[in-house]
């Protein structure tokens, strides 16, 4: 290679400038851990908002349905304070019980969900791949 | 407590016989109500296994269906509130052993391909659904071209447009082989790197095995299309050495490139059987056309992301879903009505049956079809009392179009995993 291919040579970043690269990866690495993510009164814990950062709608959602459905929750629901911000409220308020509890729950429920979902799929993708064999072997090799 | 309970198993059947009588009177709720409140408290009746678990049918109706009406959708939310229910004695609450007993998967159609898949989600609420959505369109990692190493590119197409267009192309790789780069150095766990290297001939004469005739014949200047297939993949890294070594040490027997690869990728055991490129339809996609004497010379780097971060790292081309459409004849639609209803969907959701005597009936073949376009009961109100279009709440059709990187089952689980994980993450950091 000749020296003038190298004053040509560019580089082009096709993404967010990297900060904000990084940011989104911290996420997946889940290194970032929060200082304080409950915001509520030490005196009563059985109404609290929880701060969570790199989430949004797709997990706020999700949680809200199933804190929704514990019998424990007088009252939730979730906020995206700012679109510009990477961060999700989501406010809890239990007939009595602490408020951090329920959420994890909550979390822990949804998560069972999910298991499940996957083993169903699972089932159903095996079932119908033995109904109607593919003619070529090749999405088997990629898994 | 025997006692008890043995009393409260008759009124229950009584119950339930009455419930059965009046099914179809909207009083039954109230009825029920009042009834268990006879026997003691409700939470005591909801702790009952035998508890009757019918909602009045017109509510029941309401809460499973999206009634799509003329003039707008009616009873589009879902019921969540675990105790939205509770005044007729119904607990609406979570149960997992009920979720596992009523969800199904039913897998509708593969493409030959592999690529796109089609299936029924049933027995999940929007909330779940429309999270795996979501995770599926921008939270799924591939690999995408993210840097553009440019050596030459004399052709019609601007660097950073040609840049664009790189990072646009799907890379058949598995995405879970690699790591994200970070602020690492590009090395062999986090990077892939491309070689472009192509030149179009200066004029006729250049065209190598052309016969004179043939020159003569086509007068038209020689042109190239790139190719995705052109991008070669360089399983050692970068062939481009840095500047600052060029100028120091010529001499020095190992200069550095732009990747720091401390072995090849294709003596990795992961790598050598199954070769990193451009899966057989999507590497015919179009990068740039050149001229006569037109090059491009280029090397690209490809990283981990996800979908969030920039479009091109999302691993389908789209995944969405659609509720169950549910078409209903309130009543019988014979002869003449049946054919211009038949006549009047377009996606020919209607059928006609004869019956006796040389009468036809409507039937309701295909609701799958349906598109709730709704020009079934356009046409004054009769045809509104005729026909019934619905949408079943908890009945998701999901198609994911994979671009190639995984299958779309895979994909889904992927989906699903990462909502796993962020659970996860909720819980230890709030313990
Ligand atoms: S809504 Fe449209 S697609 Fe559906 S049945 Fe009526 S006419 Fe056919």
């Amino acid at each position: 290679m000749s020296d003038i291919y190298l004053t040509n040579r560019l580089t082009y970043s096709l993404s967010l400038p990297p900060r904000t690269l990084s940011s989104t990866i911290s996420q997946w690495c889940c290194r970032e851990l929060l200082t304080k993510m409950e915001h509520g009164s030490y005196a009563d814990n059985s109404n609290a908002t929880f701060s969570l950062t790199d989430e949004d709608h797709t997990l706020a959602n999700a949680v809200r349905f199933s804190l929704n459905q514990d019998p424990r929750v007088s009252f939730s629901g979730y906020s995206i304070p700012h679109p510009s911000d990477n961060r999700v409220n989501i406010r809890v308020q239990t007939t009595g019980a602490p408020a951090r509890e329920v959420l994890k729950d909550a979390c822990q429920d949804l998560m069972m969900m999910c298991q499940h979902v996957r083993s169903t799929l699972d089932v159903a993708v095996a079932d119908f791949k033995l109904r109607n064999p593919p003619k070529k072997d090749e999405d088997t090799d990629m898994k | 407590m025997a006692k008890k309970d043995q009393k409260m198993s008759e009124t229950e059947t009584e119950e339930e016989e009455t419930e059965a009588e009046s099914m179809s009177e909207s009083e039954s709720g109230s009825e029920e109500q009042k009834q268990e409140s006879k026997g003691g408290g409700i939470d005591y009746i909801m702790s009952l296994p035998d508890v009757p678990r019918n909602l009045p049918p017109h509510v029941e109706l309401q809460r499973t269906r999206v009634f799509a009406n003329i003039d707008a959708p009616t009873h589009t939310d879902s019921i969540q509130y675990s105790g939205a229910f509770a005044s007729v004695g119904l607990d609406n609450s979570f149960r997992l052993d009920q979720f596992r007993n009523n969800f199904r998967v039913e897998v509708i159609r593969f493409s030959d391909d592999g690529m796109d898949m089609e299936f029924d989600m049933i027995g999940i609420d929007p909330a779940i659904a429309n999270a795996f959505r979501r995770i599926l369109i921008a939270e799924v990692p591939t690999m995408a071209i993210e840097k553009v190493f440019i050596a030459n590119n004399t052709s019609l197409i601007q660097d950073e447009v040609l840049a664009h267009r790189l990072g646009l192309i799907p890379i058949s790789v598995d995405p879970r082989l690699f790591e994200y780069a970070e602020n690492n150095a590009p090395n062999e766990r986090n990077t892939i790197v491309f070689k472009l290297h192509v030149q179009c001939a200066k004029d006729l004469e250049e065209e190598k095995g052309q016969s004179k005739k043939k020159k003569e014949e086509k007068k038209v200047p020689p042109r190239i299309t790139v190719k995705a297939k052109d991008l070669k993949w360089l399983p050692k890294g970068s062939e481009f050495y840095l500047e600052s070594e060029d100028s120091n040490s010529n001499s020095s027997s190992k200069s550095k490139t732009y990747t720091s690869f401390t072995c090849s990728q294709d003596s990795l055991p992961k790598f050598s059987n199954n070769k990193i490129g451009f899966k057989e339809p999507l590497d015919d996609i179009n990068i740039a056309r050149l001229g006569p004497g037109q090059e491009i010379e280029l090397e690209a780097q490809a990283v981990k992301g996800v979908g969030k971060t920039h479009a091109k790292w999302s691993p389908v081309a789209t995944a969405w879903y659609r509720m169950l459409p549910e078409v209903v004849l309130l009543e019988e639609i014979e002869d003449e009505d049946a054919e211009t209803l038949k006549e009047k969907c377009p996606v020919g959701v209607f059928d006609i049956e004869d019956i006796a005597n040389g009468r036809k009936r409507l039937t309701v073949a295909r609701p799958r079809a349906c598109t709730l376009c709704r020009e079934c009961i356009r046409g004054g109100e009769e045809w509104e009392k005729r026909v019934s279009l619905r949408r079943v709440k908890d009945h998701f059709i999901f198609t994911i179009e994979s671009t190639g990187a995984l299958p779309p089952e895979v994909l889904f689980t992927e989906a699903v995993k990462i909502l796993e994980s962020k659970c996860e993450r909720v819980i230890s950091e709030l313990s």
